[in-house]
């Protein structure tokens, strides 16, 4: 498979008055083309921060401090601003987490679809508006063309998000970045969104990263994991492997406090709360509520062991054998 | 769903019904054009000359050959009247485009840009705001000389600083909207956020401090004529109507009433179409 998207070693800091925040300390991956990667963790644990430095759409108080990024052969904290404009929304398209309110509410929606194919030069107008209507209704849209005169304001919740994906994909990017797409939306509304973003993947031929904190969501449209903890990663491998096979105590966690429908079982919460990212805890950010803590956990951060094929887990356990 | 139904009604659409609910708004609004179309049209409608005298027909009460009376120098005062709309309105529209201008522009740079340039237009903002402002007006009109141009000079360069802190308040609010993100991450540029995004979504406040502007501008152009630095004589204005008809209140009083009553309900009509045009606008989606 070819390399699509290369991380590594991906530091990014904010600067507050309080001290500088950690949001990503060493991150590395990559993405193949055609590949749905799924990134999981809590708020905070510095997983959309991650995925917005690919474009580099940080705050201004967040900085890219160390690490490199590469998008289809070009080195991301290089490019100039204009050149980035030129990555952003035609070779990478983003969907955000609430659909209310990512639309401008006093342009019509057909305009906004068709806008990034007018920005980046892809069509004439006529072309645009032709491309727009096509994938308004690929999304799902009723009439389209009617809708597409029509305000945000007219839209429900999941239709805007429909539109949002519209928006997304209207220049047939090589990624899509999902940043937690159905956080705002209800159950029904969340599973129809998902299976749409499934079926227009295997159509346009695009890789994915999805976003989200719903392990539920991830195991049947991923084909790769990430699971993220107070800015580090924690255990990543396939799919499978890591919903079956845990290797790291987070991911068992996280696991046990999902509900399952068919299996009567106690949901644990897992003990303590997140740590602060200004101090954050020395050697492995989770040991002070994992209860296999060790010695060595308290003094040095562990690195990536590998636990499996493809499969790996920053865990002191997993060093061991 | 009633889907034929909902098509068209855009965003403008829906702020004119909510404007149309308002009763006064709406008279406000009717009473306004009616004034712009007098003010316009005040060469052909007015029955003498400004600037005529009729030395046989001093401080005449309002008659039928005079509608509201002649001023000492035996001037028709319901044409001076017309004439004063004029200019009131003169003044008021380009002033007040004048600080428009002025305010949208550096308004939006500071607020969108931040940082320096935010810091060093905002205490520009500072120091005109704490500044007399009627004294400035007053030196600015002595030293450009008397005239259309200077007064929207010296209007313009004291109010700008209002328009400038709405606008910047309100591009730093928009700014950190989730669709401003939304539309960086398809591509957009500094600018097609600032002319896309960012301005079509703060016009509203926008209008209104236009319109609830408006106003203020003429009155401080009749302060300006009452003390005998507005708009040129023989050239009427009601500042100056006003002070010639104070001293004959009380022998005269339409020569007083005339005018004050014309400015009272030039404004009044001016600021219900404004308080219309807040609340039409302040109810979004």
């Amino acid at each position: 498979m070819d390399l699509l998207l290369s991380i590594d070693n991906l530091n990014v800091h904010f600067y507050r008055s309080e001290g500088v925040l950690k949001a990503v300390d060493g991150i590395s991956y990559n993405l193949y083309k055609g590949e749905v990667l799924g990134i999981v963790g809590e708020s905070g644990s510095g997983k959309s921060v991650s995925v917005l430095s690919i474009v580099r759409l940080l705050p201004a108080n967040g900085k890219i401090v160390d690490g490199s990024i590469s998008f289809d052969g070009k080195d991301i904290l290089k490019l100039s601003m204009n050149e980035l404009q030129d990555i952003r929304g035609k070779d990478i398209g983003f969907v955000f987490q609430d659909p209310m309110s990512s639309l401008n509410p006093v342009i019509t929606v057909g305009q906004q679809v068709m806008e990034p194919l007018l920005w980046h030069n892809l069509c004439s107008r006529e072309e645009a508006y032709k491309r727009a209507k096509n994938m308004l209704g690929m999304v799902g849209i009723p009439f389209p063309e009617e809708r597409m005169k029509e305000y945000p304001f007219q839209f429900s919740g999941g239709m805007r998000q429909r539109v949002m994906i519209a928006i997304a994909l209207i220049c047939n990017p090589k990624l899509l970045i999902a940043d937690e797409p159905t956080t705002s939306l209800d159950v029904t509304t969340q599973a129809q969104i998902i299976r749409l973003l499934k079926n227009m993947r295997s159509e346009l031929d695009m890789s994915v990263i999805l976003i989200t904190h719903n392990l539920a969501l991830t195991s049947n449209f991923c084909d790769r994991l990430i699971i993220m903890y107070a800015s580090n990663m924690m255990e990543t491998g396939g799919t499978k492997d890591v919903l079956n096979t845990p290797s790291h105590p987070y991911t068992r966690f996280l696991l046990d406090a999902v509900p399952d429908i068919e299996v009567e079982k106690e949901l644990v919460p897992i003990p303590g709360t997140i740590p602060d990212l200004i101090n954050p805890p020395e050697g492995c950010k989770f040991h002070p509520r994992c209860p296999m803590s060790m010695d060595i956990c308290r003094a040095e951060k562990p690195p990536l062991f590998p636990v499996g094929d493809g499969h790996y887990s920053a865990c002191w356990l997993c060093g061991r054998e | 769903m009633g889907n034929k139904k909902r098509i068209g009604r855009s965003y403008w659409s829906n702020i004119w019904e909510k404007f149309k609910r308002n009763k006064l708004a709406v008279f406000g609004l009717i009473f306004v054009c009616i004034l712009i179309l007098l003010g316009i049209s005040a060469p052909w409608l007015a029955p003498y000359p400004y600037d005529e005298v009729h030395y046989e027909a001093v401080w005449t009460p309002p008659c039928r050959e005079f509608l509201a009376g002649t001023d000492q120098l035996g001037r028709d005062i319901f044409s001076r009247l017309l004439y004063s709309l004029r200019n009131a309105i003169i003044v008021g529209l380009g002033a007040q485009s004048l600080i428009v201008v002025i305010g949208l522009t550096l308004g939006l740079i500071a607020g969108f840009y931040g940082g320096k340039t935010d810091n060093i237009l905002m205490r520009i903002v500072d120091i005109v705001y704490s500044f007399p402002s009627y004294l400035l007006n007053i030196i600015l009109v002595l030293v450009l000389g008397r005239g259309y141009f200077s007064i929207f000079v010296a209007i313009a360069a004291t109010g700008w600083a209002g328009m400038a802190r709405l606008v910047r308040g309100q591009t730093l609010s928009t700014k950190s909207r989730d669709f401003v993100e939304a539309a960086r991450a398809s591509g957009a540029g500094n600018n097609r956020i600032m002319f896309r995004y960012i301005l079509p979504n703060i016009i509203g406040p926008v209008i209104y401090s236009i319109f609830s502007g408006i106003p203020g501008v003429m009155l401080v152009e009749s302060g300006l004529s009452l003390i005998g630095l507005g708009v040129r004589p023989p050239m009427p204005s009601w500042g100056l109507m006003i002070s010639e008809g104070t001293g004959q209140f009380l022998y005269n009083p339409y020569m007083l009433l005339a005018p004050a009553g014309m400015l009272v309900l030039t404004i009044l009509s001016f600021n219900f179409v404004a308080f219309g045009l807040r609340d039409a606008l302040s109810a979004r989606e």
